[in-house]
This record gives structure tokens, C-alpha cells and sequence, in this order.
């Protein structure tokens, strides 16, 4: 059973306070990178399945790195191969324009049952890179997926979040998989870390890059292009604590909120 | 790495001042990797280096702030059980082992060769910390690799290429197997044999108790070899290797306090198959030496682990918990705890790694001028210094365990009572520290066995070299080289208890050497708070936090010491004069 995973080096903008994108788009101050949480999950997902039933997990992943080399760490973690693509053409592409970049890697790669990624923050958790992908490559797709249920030659049986709690579905092969928040599995909830020999090993491993020259390059130009980007301002709360033995004042808590609503 | 998630090195600010500031890595390096060999992975010394700082971070501090740490209650509630004969770890305990096998950490001091890593003890010690933090009891299963780690050194190379891969990718577990009902500090008393049959073939008899991993699949034994009228004592033991099988039979599995992820079992041999390791009559004086020596830097940074955690929870709870309209940190007598309990911590963990330091540079020397020829060049040279690091490391490795297990039990202690009655209930995770951490002056030799070893060394001036290297040190800042005169002051009053105490004599003129033990623990503190205060020094001069640190630290040695000298001076010996009325009954 071989995989291909989609895996995204992203901007890591966790506990980020105050004004940090500016008018143009552009985040400012000394911002480091991240491995795409849910690509990482998404990665767990395919070397499971490696570990259950063997086969190829291939990565591919999109720009040079900045802090957080994605396709290494994913060596470290045992994949079998990791396909970077970058050329100058590649900088302002928007979302389709990627679908289009690594759709055309995945039919170079080939010989694949499942293609994986993860819900990106970027993309507003919609799911998007993996919708068009799996449009442009003209098969079916599930996203929120949070776990495997089973897979064979048949199909892949998944669990996905729906509103108000989960759906089973099951779909033939090959499909794309955007895989979700949590695994679901009952004990680790998290993915694999990197495997110390490998990270001997693959420390200075080359990576191939495919450039515009190795793939389809017909739709490099964006469709949608950023006009601005305004943050919200944060809400500011200030905390109160209450005594729960004091009944007076767990009231008058209650009073405060009454009148609020 | 991957910076989503928390990390157990990446969130230590003092572990990684230790580990990329304050540890000379470069002569460690240079012993361990022959860089621009063939066989070597490097490039660089600076390569290598950057290779153990990014392992630390991932997996080893990832993987047990991710897994080890959550799952850190479940295997202390359900621990370990004996059902017909076979140990079974709690399921957490389980999951754990493999996540370590899955990420190829259980050979980390080993040679490539085998499958390991070839990490120094350095490493392995800042490793061993980190597990320990997030759950104490999986050390004493992670920090079983010095069983596979005496086998390389001392077994044949069938035995080695035999089992070390095994070790080395966590298929096998190995079990140090030398505590009897009536051996426990006194090994010297074992009393199971080692018989050789008619073929030549050694079987091995008697019953071992308190044995961590007892159940393991590779277990090394301590067994007397020799004719008990010929060879007395530990020179009539040999240690051997026995594989589990029917004829070893765990019969019992103790009931423990605390660190109850780790299965302590009772053992019979029924004339097991065993293989020699190394020479007959040398399994305690060399093999077995070498092994205590290495569990208890594992145990010292077992203990530097907990109180980390002890800490952290302790911290935490302070900031959140308000009394009287405040966060109870405010209250000075709660501030004075938590300063106290991390100024502690970083001392045992300044002392840890001074020793573990030493001990790679006595082993990666002793391992280069075994392989040399004498006639080269270098070889006085490097046996000198191989003499030098050795008497330091002999008397680090017992003074480290020592002072890091008492220190932890005071810090834990600390932390219940910072909690209040919260602490005492197992609502809360220092409850469940309060009981691991009380082993850690216990195995592995007590702390008075270690203040003996410590003791013995001292008075052979051990510590004098190391001392000479800091005394030599000018600070180029006054403020420091003041300090510097403040820690002088301390070591003259250790040499004056060391030289009142071995020069002091009974009634019958006689040296009084019950005297010198009875205030061994007190001549200890002072040998302890003299090198701690020198490795703050040292720290002080790369951070202007442990400026403070230092100063403090500094401030309250004088007085301890000053105490320790003064009662030191008596020469009151009370004890050992009217024991039998002092704790007798009042009449």
C-alpha cells in the first residue's frame, strides 16, 4: 500500500500577541516555522499503514526551507523517499495553483493507493489543497479524517468529523485523504518522533528537487491574489477569581453575568 | 524537530545552558569519534555536537513531554504484576518501550556496530534526566543499558556480537543481578554458586532478591565461582551471563512505594545455564564496580529529574493557587521554598554534569591507551591524564549520587508542602513524586555507603586536583574573584575537618577512625558545597542569573560549612560512647 503525503513547513504564529501582519500581507517580526501539525498527522496516518501492511510512503513538499526542514524530519521518521519542489516560478502561487504543482508531482511519483495531507491552518482549516488536488486528479476524497478504520485492495473505510460528532465512510482506491486534528487513536494521540539512527543517518541525505521544467508549470499564474489582510484585535479579558466558599460572591458573580446577557 | 509540540529538553533553560554552555564537549567528542575516518558519520567536531543538542531535543525531550509524561499516573496506579511466573508491565509501561525502541534510544552509548548510537555517558546522563522527569519509574528500565554497556566492555566478541544488537534495538532487556536476602550493601556475602559440570559448562544456583527487571531476557550474575576457603569474600565471585529460561524462576514481585512501572522481582536459579563474563574472581573488584559506578550516575540524574518535575509542578501550583486575596508565590515563606528548591536543583545538576564530564573523559581515555602501544609517544602523556580524570570521576560518581538523592528527597518534600494539603492527595503529581523519589537514596548503594566511597577518596586526596584547576582561575572580575576567596575559605575549612579528623585518636592513642566515619556525612557537605560553589563560579561567569545564584548559593555554604567545621572540631563522639543510654529508654 504506497502513499504520497503532502507535508507544509508553515509560519509558526502560536501565542503571537500585539499587531503582526502588516498592511501588505507580510508577517512582521523575527517569526520561526513549524511542521504543519495536521500534515504531520497526516504522516502518522501513512506510516502506519506502512507498518501494518508495508509498502512506499513518498513526501513532497513545496519551497526551500527557512527553520523546520519538513522533508528531513520526515526522513527521520522513515519515509522512503522525499521530493522537494521548488523554482522561482513556484513563489506567489495561490492554492489551485499548488493543487495543480503537486497533482502533477503525485502522477510523476505514481504507483500510489493514497495521498494524504493535512487540514491547513494557512488555508483556514478548509481543507482545500487536498479538495483540488483530489479534483484535478479526478478521485474520490474524504476530509476531517481522524482515523483509519481499515484499508485494502477493496478500499479505505475512514472516520471523519461531521457537526455534532462522526461519520464512517469508505471509498475506493486510490483516494486523497485530508486528515484531521486528532488521530483518535486511544494511546499515542500524537505523532511518531524522529528515529535517532535515521537521524544519522539521513542528516545530509540530498533531496531531489523538481523544478517547473519536471512538471506540468500551465498554471503557475495565481487566479486569486492577496489585496490586504487586517487582523482582528484581541479581546481583552480581564480575569476575576471567586472564592467558592464565599456565597456572596459566587452571587454576584452570577448578577454580573445575568446582566451582561 | 517539531516545535508544535511541548519538549522536555527545548522548555529546561538550565538543562541547556548545561548542555550548550557549560559542557566542554570537544576532548569527549575527540576521545569518542575519530573524525575523517571511514567509519566515522561526521564531518566536524561542531557537527557532532550539533547532532547529541538536536537529539536531546528530538526524540528524547519530545517523546517524553508527548508520551512518557501523560502516561506517567496510569503506570503508576496500575504498576506491575506476576501471574504464573510471567512479569507483565502495566500496558503505559509497555507502550513507553516501544516508543523508546521505535525511536533507537535503547543503545545509546553503544558503537554503531551494534546498532547503537556511540553517545557519551554525558548524553546518555541528560537523557536519562529527562525520562526521569516525565515518568521516574521508566529509568530504571531506560537506564538498564549499562548491562549491555559491561557486556562491550568486558565480554568475549562472540558474547558481544551475540547480544549487543539485541540490546541495541530494544528486543532484548537486560537485569543486574546481585542483591541476596543476606547481600545487600555487603556483597561481598553472596552465596549463590556458580558450578562448573563435567563439559566445563557453568549452572548457576541461589535466590536473588530485589532485582530491577528481574525479569529481563539477559540478566548478569553475581555468583560465587571460587573454593570459599581458597578465595574469601568478593574475590570468589565472578560475574556471569544467564539467558531467561525455566531455571530461572521469579518467584515474588515486590510491593513498592513509589517507582511502580519498574517490576522488582525475587529470583531463583535452578542451576541456569550461565556464560563467564571476563575473568573468574573478578566479577565484583572490576565488572560489578564498573556497573554500580555507571547505575549510580544514572540513578544521581534520576533523581535531578524528578526534582525538575517537583519543580515545575510546584511553580505552577504557586502561581495558580491564591490565599488571603494573593497567589500564595507571594508569600515570602512560599518564595523562599521555590527559590530554594530551584537553586537546589540546578546545584546537583551542575554537579551531575561535572561528573559525568569526567567519566567520559576517564572512560575515552582509559578506552584509547587500552588499544595503544606504549611505545608510541603520547601514551605517558595520555596515561597521565587518564589517571587524573579517573580519581576525579571515583570520587564524583558517589558524591553525585549522594548529594543528587538527598537533595531530591528535600526538593519533593518541598513540593508537597508548597501544595499544601492538595500535596498529600493524589489529585495532584507530587504526590506520586514524593514516593519515587524516596528510592534514590536507597539503591545503587545507600547514602552512607556512598559517603564511605566518598569518604575514602576524599582522604586520599581525590578532590585536590580538581580543586587546583579552580583555584588556579582568575575570573578577570572582581565580584567573582571575591567569590572565589569566599569558596577559599570553605576548602580551608574542609582541609582542617580532614586533617582534625584523621589525625584524632581514641583513649588508647590509637587513630580514631569510628570518629571518621561518624563525621564522614558532615566532611562530605563541606567536600560538596566547596565544588558546587566553584561550579557556580564558573557558571556566573557565562550568566548574569547565575551571578545571583552563585552569590546565594555561596552565602548559605559558609554557614553550613561553618557549622559542619565547628561540630567537626568537638571531636564530641557521643554516639559511639553512650549509644546504648542515648537511645534507650529514659530512666
Amino acid at each position: 500500500m504506497n502513499s504520497i503525503v503532502i507535508v507544509r513547513e508553515i509560519w509558526d504564529t502560536r501565542d503571537l500577541v500585539g499587531d503582526v501582519v502588516g498592511g501588505d500581507g507580510e508577517l512582521k517580526g523575527n517569526l520561526l516555522t513549524r511542521f504543519e501539525p495536521e500534515d504531520l498527522n497526516a504522516l502518522e496516518m501513512a506510516l502506519q499503514i506502512k507498518d501494518q501492511q508495508g509498502g512506499k510512503v513518498t513526501v513532497i513538499s513545496i519551497h526551500p526551507s527557512r527553520d523546520v526542514d519538513v522533508l528531513r524530519e520526515a526522513l527521520y521518521r522513515d519515509v522512503d523517499e522525499a521530493i522537494r519542489l521548488d523554482d522561482p516560478q513556484f513563489a506567489a502561487l495561490d492554492t489551485l495553483g499548488m493543487a495543480h504543482l503537486f497533482s502533477s508531482a503525485i502522477q510523476k511519483v505514481g504507483d500510489y493507493q493514497l495521498v494524504l495531507t493535512g487540514i491547513s491552518i494557512p488555508e483556514g482549516e478548509n481543507a482545500f489543497l487536498g479538495n483540488q488536488i483530489a479534483t484535478l486528479l479526478g478521485l474520490p476524497h474524504a476530509s476531517y479524517v481522524d482515523a483509519l478504520e481499515g484499508i485494502d485492495e477493496t478500499g479505505v473505510t475512514c472516520k471523519r468529523g461531521i457537526e455534532g460528532g462522526y461519520e464512517t465512510v469508505r471509498l475506493p482506491l486510490p483516494a486523497v485523504l485530508v486528515v484531521g486534528v486528532a488521530l483518535l487513536k486511544d494511546d499515542p494521540r500524537t505523532p511518531r518522533t524522529a528515529k535517532a539512527r535515521l537521524k544519522l543517518k539521513h542528516r545530509k541525505t540530498a533531496i531531489p528537487t523538481w523544478g517547473s521544467a519536471d512538471l506540468d508549470a500551465s498554471h503557475l499564474t495565481p487566479v486569486t491574489t492577496l489585496v490586504k489582510r487586517d487582523t482582528v484585535p484581541q479581546r481583552e479579558i480581564e480575569s476575576q477569581s471567586i472564592d467558592p466558599e464565599d456565597e456572596a460572591a459566587l452571587k454576584a458573580m452570577l448578577n454580573e453575568w445575568r446582566s451582561l446577557r | 524537530m517539531n516545535s508544535a509540540v511541548s519538549n522536555f529538553y527545548l522548555d529546561n533553560d538550565d538543562l541547556r545552558f548545561h548542555m550548550e554552555r557549560m559542557v566542554n564537549w570537544e576532548p569527549i567528542v575527540e576521545l569518542r569519534e575519530s573524525i575523517g575516518s571511514e567509519v566515522c558519520p561526521y564531518d566536524s567536531i561542531e557537527e557532532v555536537i550539533e547532532t547529541y543538542l538536536d537529539m536531546l531535543a528530538d526524540p528524547i525531550g519530545e517523546l517524553t513531554a508527548e508520551r512518557i509524561a501523560p502516561r506517567a499516573a496510569e503506570v503508576d496506579e496500575e504498576g506491575c504484576k506476576l501471574v504464573d511466573g510471567e512479569v507483565i508491565l502495566s500496558e503505559a509501561t509497555q507502550r513507553n518501550l516501544q516508543d523508546l525502541k521505535d525511536a533507537d534510544l535503547m543503545g545509546i552509548t553503544l558503537p554503531l556496530q551494534y546498532g547503537g548510537l556511540n553517545f557519551p555517558t554525558t548524553f546518555y546522563t541528560a537523557a536519562t534526566e529527562i525520562i526521569s522527569r516525565g515518568d521516574a519509574s521508566l529509568m530504571n528500565l531506560f537506564g538498564l543499558q549499562g548491562i549491555a554497556e559491561t557486556i562491550y566492555l568486558f565480554a568475549s566478541e562472540e558474547v558481544k556480537g551475540q547480544y549487543l544488537p539485541g540490546f541495541c534495538s530494544g528486543e532484548l532487556t537486560g537485569a543486574m543481578v546481585l542483591t541476596e536476602p543476606d547481600a545487600g550493601s555487603d556483597l561481598a556475602a553472596i552465596q549463590t554458586r556458580a558450578d562448573q559440570t563435567e563439559s566445563d559448562e557453568w549452572v548457576i544456583r541461589g535466590a536473588k532478591r530485589f532485582i530491577t527487571n528481574g525479569c529481563g531476557d539477559v540478566l548478569l550474575v553475581l555468583a560465587r565461582s571460587e573454593d570459599p576457603n581458597k578465595y574469601a569474600g568478593g574475590r570468589g565471585l565472578s560475574l556471569f551471563l544467564v539467558e531467561k529460561s525455566d531455571k530461572v524462576q521469579v518467584r515474588r514481585l515486590e510491593e513498592k512505594l513509589g517507582i511502580h512501572g519498574s517490576p522488582t522481582c525475587e529470583i531463583y536459579f535452578d542451576n541456569a545455564p550461565g556464560k563467564l563474563i571476563g575473568q573468574r574472581g573478578r566479577g565484583l573488584t572490576r565488572y560489578v564496580s564498573w556497573l554500580m559506578s555507571a547505575a549510580r550516575l544514572s540513578v544521581a540524574a534520576q533523581s535531578v529529574g524528578i526534582c525538575e518535575a517537583a519543580l515545575r509542578e510546584s511553580q505552577r501550583y504557586a502561581i495558580e493557587r491564591e490565599q488571603f486575596g494573593k497567589p500564595i508565590k507571594e508569600f515570602p515563606a512560599v518564595a523562599e521554598m521555590l527559590v530554594n528548591m530551584q537553586i537546589a536543583t540546578e546545584a546537583v545538576r551542575a554537579l551531575l554534569y561535572e561528573a559525568s564530564q569526567m567519566v567520559d573523559l576517564s572512560d575515552g581515555l582509559n578506552a584509547k591507551i587500552t588499544e595503544m602501544d606504549r611505545k608510541d609517544p603520547q601514551f605517558s602523556e595520555l596515561r597521565q591524564r587518564h589517571a587524573y580524570y579517573s580519581r576525579i570521576s571515583d570520587i564524583l560518581t558517589p558524591l553525585i549520587k549522594y548529594y543528587a538523592s538527598e537533595v531530591c528527597k528535600q526538593v519533593v518534600d518541598d513540593a508537597i508542602q508548597v501544595h499544601g494539603g492538595n500535596g498529600y492527595m493524589k489529585d495532584y503529581p507530587v504526590e506520586r513524586l514524593f514516593r519515587d523519589a524516596r528510592i534514590t537514596s536507597i539503591y545503587e548503594g545507600t547514602s552512607q555507603i556512598q559517603i564511605e566511597w566518598a569518604m575514602n577518596r576524599i582522604f586520599k586526596g581525590n578532590l585536590n586536583a580538581a580543586f587546583e584547576a579552580f583555584t588556579a582561575t582568575d575570573y578577570e572580575d572582581a565580584d567573582l574573584n571575591a567569590l572565589a576567596m569566599e569558596i577559599h575559605k570553605l576548602q580551608d575549612a574542609l582541609n582542617e575537618s580532614i586533617a582534625f579528623a584523621s589525625s584524632k585518636t581514641d583513649e588508647d592513642g590509637q587513630r580514631d577512625t569510628d570518629y571518621r566515619a561518624l563525621v564522614a556525612r558532615k566532611i562530605v557537605d563541606i567536600a560538596i558545597d566547596v565544588y558546587v560553589s566553584y561550579l557556580f563560579l564558573r557558571q556566573a561567569a557565562q550568566s548574569e542569573r547565575k551571578r545571583l545564584v552563585a552569590r546565594k548559593f555561596i552565602t548559605e555554604a559558609k554557614v553550613r560549612t561553618q557549622m559542619h567545621r565547628e561540630l567537626i572540631l568537638t571531636g564530641e563522639r557521643s554516639v559511639l560512647d553512650a549509644f546504648e543510654m542515648l537511645i534507650s529508654e529514659p530512666n
